[in-house]
């Protein structure tokens, strides 16, 4: 077996219907709103972390018993050590100012909170910057990268069981520790 | 009959399916989902209109896979904000509104920039775009688990050094 991989108009449909499932989940996760990740980063409310964490603990054996079957077929980027260091570092500096990834600003966009337009420009801005600055700051990060060794105890077939009870375990203890009603209703957010 | 407005998925089953519609969409497309590839092309549009100072069809990103899978989450964040009743125009976050308009008219739009702007900026150094580091952590990608962890670290730290100087500024209370 293998991924169906439509082509032409059937894509573009399938695309549009995943699109509307991940912007339905987004909304209503909560997590397309700033205030959830603003207060991820301070263990107020931790909806962000749960739902990133169930669909690990979901998706783990489920792109295994897929990817076994042929059916999907996820081709890892070439990730470099130090290019995954700065970007991550940068990222999170964003994220912690401006409570957003681009698949939330979208979201939160649509669901009529029209001040993430101001973070959406500030993404398209970086595009520009990026063509000037990356190729050149990626190849000295790359050049300093050294190809790290495969960790094959992470992908042996007992972390398929393993990495999803850990995260559901970790998912338990932020649900605990959250203060009670936080991460419910939203209207406000 | 359902109440719509009260129907509201948990965390837990939204998390499950996120995991599910990443590997659906998977299978359908043959290819990851991911929004950077079109922000990419509407950035060079937006680029050529304002050098132009023109705007006509040529300057709409093209129609295809990519492009419906952004507008396919703009149209699933409206339905389930105006189903869900929490759809709410707001111009300025309220945590900036709160500091008055001074604030949010000005240091408010520059964090939103700035903030948006290193986002996007990490995820083009790191070469990759969020939902395709999310589905690589899927699938157990340690370089994508790394990313996500060290990102999330920084996020934390930076988020309760901010909430310590709120506190300072409101005197501790």
């Amino acid at each position: 077996m293998q991924p169906l991989a439509l082509t032409e108009t059937p894509k573009i449909i399938a695309a549009l219907a995943v699109g509307i499932v991940f912007g339905f989940l987004l909304v209503q996760s909560q997590v397309a709103f700033r205030k959830t990740l603003v207060d991820q980063f301070t263990f107020k409310d931790n909806s962000f972390a749960i739902v990133f964490l169930l669909s690990l603990a979901a998706g783990v054996p489920l792109f295994h018993l897929l990817g076994d079957h042929g059916l999907i077929s996820l081709q890892a980027t070439d990730y470099k050590l130090w290019c995954v260091v700065a970007g991550a570092l940068i990222t999170g500096l964003g994220v912690a100012i401006c409570g957003h990834v681009p698949e939330t600003a979208l979201a939160s966009f649509a669901s009529g909170r029209f001040y993430s337009l101001w973070v959406l420009l500030g993404m398209l801005a970086a595009f520009p910057v990026s063509r000037w600055a990356s190729p050149m700051v990626q190849s000295y990060l790359a050049s300093r990268s050294e190809s790290l060794p495969a960790v094959e105890w992470l992908t042996g077939s007992a972390m398929n069981y393993v990495i999803p009870a850990g995260c559901l375990f970790v998912a338990l203890f932020l649900r605990l520790i959250q203060a009670p009603g936080a991460g419910l209703g939203g209207g406000g957010k | 009959m359902i109440n719509l407005k009260a129907a509201r998925l948990s965390p837990w089953i939204c998390g499950a399916l996120v995991a599910v519609t990443y590997a659906v969409g998977l299978y359908l497309l043959g290819d990851r989902p991911c929004t950077n590839e079109i922000y990419s092309v509407m950035a060079d549009k937006t680029q050529a209109a304002v050098e132009s100072r023109s705007v006509s069809l040529d300057t709409l990103p093209p129609w295809g896979w990519q492009t419906a899978f952004v507008v396919g989450i703009l149209v699933g964040a409206l339905l389930a904000s105006t189903l869900g009743g929490t759809w709410k125009l707001q111009l300025f976050p309220e945590d900036q509104m709160a500091k008055g308009a001074a604030f949010y008219t000005t240091v408010g739009m520059v964090h939103s920039v700035g903030g948006g702007f290193l986002v996007m900026f990490g995820l083009i150094l790191a070469g990759e775009s969020f939902l395709g580091i999310w589905g690589d952590c899927m699938s157990l990608t340690p370089m994508a688990l790394f990313f996500m962890l060290l990102m999330f670290v920084e996020a934390v730290a930076i988020g309760t050094l901010r909430s310590f100087n709120i506190k300072d500024a409101q005197g501790g209370k």
